[in-house]
């Protein structure tokens, strides 16, 4: 289960989004829909940076009450502490240039059993990257790069999976093979908010961003 | 890799200055050393057996190298030969003439402290005794030796340091210019502890070699006998250090 508390996000003084605290279930899935450019990058990015304190530290913080305010000045700090499984699909893509799809996918794990390389080819080859997998990283598309970051933590399998800009990223005609994927996270327990610009039927729970708070739609 | 080589090449560059340098002050030491032992240090008195049980309380001094005992017939006998003079009864007096205990310092053991306590044992004996010595010449060659030794020290201390701030500035730069990798890599879900990790592999990477190579610096300056050569002890002490410390700090590290 994700625990989100009241979230502020400031620049300096001025308050650029600001939301109610919102629980979603293990296995659930939101999606934040908004048109214009209202925050919704940098929603994701203050969750992810909330859940990257320690779990105690979180609880308390959200049994009192207060308010999680996060400045848009901080994020240097964003990718420095993380103590909750929690992946970031945004842009720029997180993979290495210069080496391989193959090795990419291989960076954050900890130990590699022929099982594991064997589900990864498999993978690759759904998303028609088998042939791929050995080229640079730098030298696929922007959806290409997008579904090896999925099929990346399709293997690692998080507790939270935030994807930004979902309706723009992935290939369209593989977008049932995207489905299928994510139901098989959802499956196994993972949190998946998403963000865009279209709605998208396969989430059950929608939000949107009005005179800078979110709102359940 | 780059900085790695540069570390390498910079780092030997500094062990040469500094090899040059101690060989220098080695150098200088040994003169100093070969100067102290030439100095005589002469006892005159007209008690012959005063004189050899000083001579016997004088062996047991480690910082006493050689010892000479002359009565004043010997010293006699020696200066009419020397100086080809008649052998008369009536040239001198041969009770006038003291008796002559003569003694060289240990040039390596010699220190303004040490023969200070030399001076002590021998006035404790008999104030009476009369002592001829280049005082002034051994003092300010104690004082040299000194400094060379505390400048030794600090230059290896300087060496030391500068190895550590070398080591540790490109350590840095690498761990900076990695940055980008570990900002990917913790974003794509990858545990933190393995960044914990690398940080603290390249502390000890970048530490342990220096210190195991300081402290075994320090017990070999202690512990081995010195010469002004570049004998094979140094080198080997120079060798043993990295390689011992090299892989000790490989076997500690995080291999993967």
């Amino acid at each position: 289960m994700l625990l989100i508390p009241k979230l502020k996000i400031t620049s300096g003084k001025d308050i650029i989004l600001s939301t109610d605290h919102f629980t979603v279930k293990s296995g659930d899935s939101v999606y934040l829909k908004c048109q214009v450019p209202a925050g919704k990058t940098l929603l994701l990015q203050a969750v992810y940076f909330f859940l990257g304190w320690k779990e105690s530290r979180r609880y308390k913080f959200i049994e009192k009450g207060e308010v999680f305010t996060w400045d848009v000045r901080q994020k240097r700090k964003l990718y420095r502490k993380r103590k909750k499984d929690v992946i970031l699909i945004e842009d720029p893509p997180a993979l290495i240039p210069d080496k391989t799809v193959n090795k990419n996918i291989h960076l954050p794990l900890r130990r590699i059993n022929p099982r594991m390389k064997h589900k990864i080819i498999d993978y690759l080859q759904l998303f028609n990257l088998g042939d791929k997998q050995f080229r640079p990283a730098g030298s696929l598309s922007l959806s290409e790069k997008k579904t090896v970051e999925l099929i990346r933590s399709l293997i690692i399998l998080p507790e939270v999976l935030l994807i930004d800009d979902f309706d723009l990223r992935f290939p369209q005609n593989l977008q049932d093979k995207i489905f299928d994927v994510l139901k098989l996270m959802l499956n196994n327990g993972t949190v998946i908010i998403a963000a865009g610009k279209a709605s998208n039927s396969f989430f059950p729970h929608c939000c949107t961003i009005e005179d800078k708070q979110v709102i359940e739609i | 890799m780059k900085y790695f080589l540069w570390q390498t090449i910079l780092i030997i560059l500094m062990l040469g200055i500094f090899t040059v340098a101690d060989y220098g002050l080695r150098r200088q030491h040994e003169d100093n050393i070969s100067r102290i032992e030439d100095l005589p240090v002469i006892i005159l008195s007209h008690d012959i057996d005063l004189l050899r049980d000083l001579a016997l309380d004088l062996l047991d001094e480690p910082q006493v190298a050689k010892l000479k005992l002359e009565s004043n017939v010997e010293i006699l006998r020696q200066m009419i030969a020397d100086y080809e003079l008649p052998a008369t009864d009536r040239i001198l007096d041969i009770d006038l003439l003291p008796n002559k205990l003569e003694f060289f310092l240990e040039g390596s053991l010699a220190a303004a402290e040490n023969y200070k306590s030399l001076q002590q044992i021998i006035t404790e004996r008999d104030e009476s005794l009369l002592i001829l010595s280049q005082d002034e010449e051994l003092q300010e060659l104690f004082a040299v030796n000194e400094i060379n030794h505390i400048i030794r020290q600090m230059l290896s201390a300087g060496i030391l340091l500068l190895i550590v701030l070398v080591s540790l500035f490109l350590r840095i730069t690498s761990i900076r210019k990695d940055n980008s990798f570990w900002q990917i890599y913790c974003r794509s879900g990858g545990r933190v502890s393995r960044l914990k990790r690398y940080l603290l592999t390249s502390l000890i990477v970048s530490f342990l070699p220096v210190i195991s190579f300081g402290i075994i610096l320090h017990l070999g300056d202690k512990y081995l006998p010195h010469t002004y050569f570049l004998d094979l002890n140094s080198w080997l002490i120079i060798i043993g250090a990295v390689l011992i410390t090299c892989p000790l700090a490989w076997l500690i590290t995080d291999r993967q």
